[in-house]
């Protein structure tokens, strides 16, 4: 009985000592004030109602497409972007007009020509976003309106890109809320603006004719980038250093830079042949007839890889591909195509001077002779060959000449130091041969006085009746 | 008054030739008086000999190594780089040192082998099997050391795996590895104590011990085991023997220059099935200096004499029963190093009696799976690795039965000891093979 009593005291102490535990942790969160959860807000409670009758299955996509956004991972929720009240009561039979209020907020569907201020309440305000990225940049909306795109969206041309346009992940469909909803973070490698994916991106729009075509402008743009050595440089080689459309153009301020500025563009990555090329006196040449610098001869989108017969072959024609000097420099009294061709022979001979010391040094290594320090002496060719390369974006023959004969000198010594590496093999075969021959005659030697040796013994201790007998 | 002398009395004549001056007569006296036996068994006794020859290629090597040579972190790997490509016959002396440094090693082993098989350890040899496995750690010590002064990649990875070793022993194993490193890593003061090492504490305790050891051979003559075929008198060491020494050391020598002529070129596999075990291209090529801030690069493994203790260490499960894994494997080998030390106390079975088929079985057994293990360490795929391992341990256990069955001329009261030894050693790998693989 006693025992039965002592149980049910125990019980009673323990409900206690849970319910005051329960009581207490509700208070502390009456004093917090928590935020309230994603899921629990009544944008998502109704905005993911199966029910067709409350809900049309079309508004499920915000909710729905939200779950990949760069904003959801960052911890915002719909009433951040949108507005309006979220902790409205779902089951109220005016829960739509109490969340979607104006008192209360709401922003609702921006229209085109909003989204970029749209967007930029919250990533134009240095501010906030520092809460998520001290270094984050807050001046994309500012940028956005110099933009071509910006400036004709300002005119009221809503095809034009803006922010979810480039932004939004694009799951197969064209949905504008699919695109707003699934904006992915900038360093998402399946996402639409990086690096990799930058060409498809801008290409979704610009190489379609038909929505392109009020613009008037080429629709060729990815065609030919996909088949230039940026491209491969970037996609298939996985170098993200190599530009993409945005790196020429500008991203949020996007525009074709102009005739004057394209060496500066170019320039950016390939900076010393700019600067020669601002020293030339084709420079002054180019500007007077308004050509379009770099591009005269290496093409804007289609950039294949340069080659040394730039400097002399004629063209084939195509604007696309690439112009050689001759293209230009046709007179029988222009001094353009011999200077070319004198840049031409002097790499050309250097280039024939380094890849025949390689051939040497490859076929020493595979000899199974160290050539590694004739190989690190030939990289002062190749880097001179490099320079010589550049060289030639000043037009100044005697600019190329230094590089090819410092390059020439190296070059030379490394395969002298290859041929030494050859002969050494052969030396150390030879040197073999004579060894084993002389080390084979001894060992003969050897075996004959062994056996004179045991001939004797064998003698000494047959008249020696058996008994062994010293040597 | 004639001065007192002083002279206790007329010098004892040394004798007129220089051979009596300098006290040579002694040695030939010894020379004339050495013979060796001749059975069909005698062609072990050349083993010594040859460990003796490549000895020396070390010794003289070694010295002209040291003339360039520079032990420092910043100029090991130059240094070593600047002998095999501008140092006149460098690459030869270089090359030289490290082949016949591994061909040593494996003459060692041979000569090891012989001797435990034709039981040539027993009394009164107790103390030249003691002194030549003395010898036998001195030269592996020599080949752990001498790893890694060339300082490149795979010289300082392996070491900094085979430094670490140590540091499984209960109690002592931080102090080992600190006093190995020089520090808690391998750096330039591990290079510093390494070439210490390896030019002048044990070539010091080397001189000792081989001079030991060879007293101890001539004071004991070579042994004979009792059932082997006497095929005549004993030969005279001198010049008989002597000459057909050199005959192998000629054709050693030949062997050498062949592989470190022709090796650089050889195709893979070319020599096979060895050339897991011991491949010289690898041996002569530096690769890459030495990067402490580097990540290991992939295949780092030990030299091929110690890979079946670095594979035997990667199969063993982290905990066995509780205990460390590592500390139970490094334990073991203690053990087993220690086992091999005292083998002639062991052994005290019947002398004269040819060696106990377990005893035979066990030994062989032993080589088999160091071999295997090796092959394991050396192919380092685990999943294959664990396969074999059980497969080549399970081979091994029924070779001994087998043998043991087969026996059928077992005579006297023979230890057990070996045969359990070589059977429990057996059923350990196999153990930690299955453990390794199901856990």
């Amino acid at each position: 009985m006693n025992t039965r009593r002592e149980h049910s005291v125990h019980v009673v102490l323990l409900a206690l000592m849970v319910s005051s535990s329960a009581l207490s942790s509700v208070h502390a969160q009456d004093a917090q004030t928590p935020p309230l959860a994603y899921e629990a807000t009544s944008c998502v409670m109704c905005h993911s109602d199966s029910d067709p009758r409350n809900m049309p299955p079309s508004a499920h996509d915000p909710v729905e497409h939200f779950e990949q956004d760069v904003h959801r991972a960052a911890g915002l929720s719909c009433h951040d972007c949108h507005g309006g009240a979220p902790e409205v009561d779902v089951d109220a039979p005016d829960a739509k007009d109490l969340a979607h209020a104006a008192s209360a907020g709401f922003r609702g569907r921006p229209a085109p020509q909003d989204v970029p201020a749209f967007c930029g309440r919250c990533h134009s305000d240095a501010a906030y976003m520092s809460r998520f990225d001290p270094d984050v940049r807050v001046d994309q909306e500012q940028l956005y309106a110099t933009s071509v795109h910006g400036q004709k969206l300002a005119e009221g041309d809503v095809k034009v890109a803006n922010c979810i346009s480039c932004h939004g992940r694009h799951p197969g469909g064209e949905m504008a809320s699919a695109l707003a909803h699934g904006i992915t973070a900038i360093s998402d490698p399946n996402g639409p603006v990086h690096p990799t994916q930058v060409a498809t991106t801008c290409g979704r729009c610009h190489s379609d004719a038909a929505y392109m075509k009020e613009y008037g402008i080429p629709t060729d743009q990815q065609a030919l980038y996909e088949r230039s050595v940026h491209h491969t440089q970037l996609v298939e080689k996985e170098d993200l250093s190599a530009p993409t459309c945005n790196d020429c153009h500008g991203n949020h301020g996007a525009r074709p830079p102009g005739v004057a500025d394209l060496a500066f563009v170019c320039g950016t990555c390939h900076g010393r042949q700019a600067e020669l090329f601002r020293e030339s006196t084709m420079a002054t040449v180019f500007e007077m007839n308004e050509l379009g610098e770099c591009m005269v001869c290496h093409g804007n989108h289609l950039i294949v890889p340069p080659s040394d017969a730039m400097l002399v072959s004629q063209g084939d024609g195509d604007p696309n591909e690439v112009q050689r000097c001759s293209d230009c420099h046709t007179g029988s009294d222009d001094t353009g195509a011999p200077i070319g061709k004198a840049m031409h022979d002097g790499i050309l001979a250097l280039d024939d001077k380094v890849h025949g010391a390689e051939e040497v040094l490859a076929d020493a290594e595979a000899k199974g002779m160290p050539v590694s320090e004739a190989e690190f002496h030939l990289t002062g060719a190749t880097d001179a060959l490099i320079e010589a390369r550049v060289a030639i974006h000043r037009f100044d023959p005697a600019l190329v000449e230094e590089p090819v004969a410092r390059g020439s000198k190296v070059a030379e010594e490394a395969h002298a130091m290859g041929e030494a590496a050859i002969a050494d093999f052969y030396f150390r075969h030879r040197w073999l041969a004579i060894s084993l021959v002389g080390i084979a005659f001894v060992i003969v030697s050897l075996v004959l006085k062994v056996r004179q040796v045991d001939r004797r013994l064998e003698a000494r201790r047959a008249t020696s009746g058996g008994r062994d007998a010293p040597a | 008054m004639e001065p007192r002398s002083s002279s206790p009395g007329p010098e004892p004549d040394r004798g007129s030739s220089w051979g009596a001056r300098l006290g040579l007569d002694l040695f030939k006296s010894l020379a004339e008086h050495k013979t060796v036996p001749r059975h069909q068994h005698t062609i072990w006794y050349y083993m010594g000999g040859m460990a003796l020859f490549l000895f020396m290629v070390q010794v003289a090597t070694g010295i002209l190594l040291l003339l360039y040579y520079r032990p420092s972190s910043t100029e090991a790997y130059e240094s070593v780089q600047f002998i095999m490509t501008k140092v006149s016959w460098g690459w030869l002396v270089r090359s030289l040192h490290s082949i016949s440094a591994n061909l040593l090693v494996l003459v060692l082993l041979v000569h090891l082998g012989s001797v435990y098989f034709l039981r040539a350890y027993r009394k009164p040899r107790e103390f030249t099997w003691v002194s030549g496995i003395a010898l036998f750690f001195l030269f592996l010590g020599f080949g752990f050391s001498g790893y890694l002064l060339p300082w490149n990649e795979l010289a300082y990875f392996a070491t900094a795996v085979g430094t670490d070793i140590p540091g499984a022993m209960p109690g002592m194993g931080e102090f080992v590895v600190r006093l190995l490193r020089g520090g808690p890593d391998v750096t330039g003061a591990t290079l510093s104590r390494f070439y210490g090492l390896h030019v002048a504490i044990l070539p010091a305790l080397t001189t000792v011990v081989m001079g030991l050891h060879l007293y101890q051979v001539q004071l004991h003559g070579m042994s004979t085991p009792k059932r082997a075929r006497i095929k005549g008198p004993p030969m005279p060491f001198v010049p008989h023997f002597l000459l057909r020494d050199l005959v192998g050391w000629f054709a050693i020598l030949g062997l050498l220059i062949t592989i470190i002529v022709l090796a650089p070129t050889a195709p893979k596999g070319a020599l096979f099935p060895f050339d897991f075990l011991f491949d010289p291209k690898h041996l002569l090529e530096l690769g890459n200096k030495a990067d402490p801030f580097s990540s290991a690069a992939a295949g780092i493994k030990p030299e091929w004499y110690f890979l079946f203790m670095y594979q035997a260490l990667k199969m063993i499960p982290a905990t066995v029963l509780g205990l460390e894994g590592e500390m139970l494997g490094v334990l073991a080998f203690g053990v087993g190093g220690l086992v091999l030390v005292l083998v002639p106390f062991l052994d005290r079975g019947a002398s004269g009696l040819p060696p106990h088929p377990l005893a035979r079985a066990a030994g062989s057994a032993i080589i088999a799976v160091g071999l295997a293990l090796a092959a394991l360490g050396t192919f380092c795929m685990v999943e294959m690795g664990s396969t074999l391992g059980i497969v080549g341990g399970v081979i091994a256990g029924l070779w001994i039965v087998v043998s043991v069955v087969l026996d059928r001329r077992r005579r006297g009261a023979e230890s057990l000891l070996f045969p359990s030894l070589g059977l429990l050693t057996v059923l350990f790998i196999v153990a930690m093979t299955i453990v390794g693989r199901l856990s």
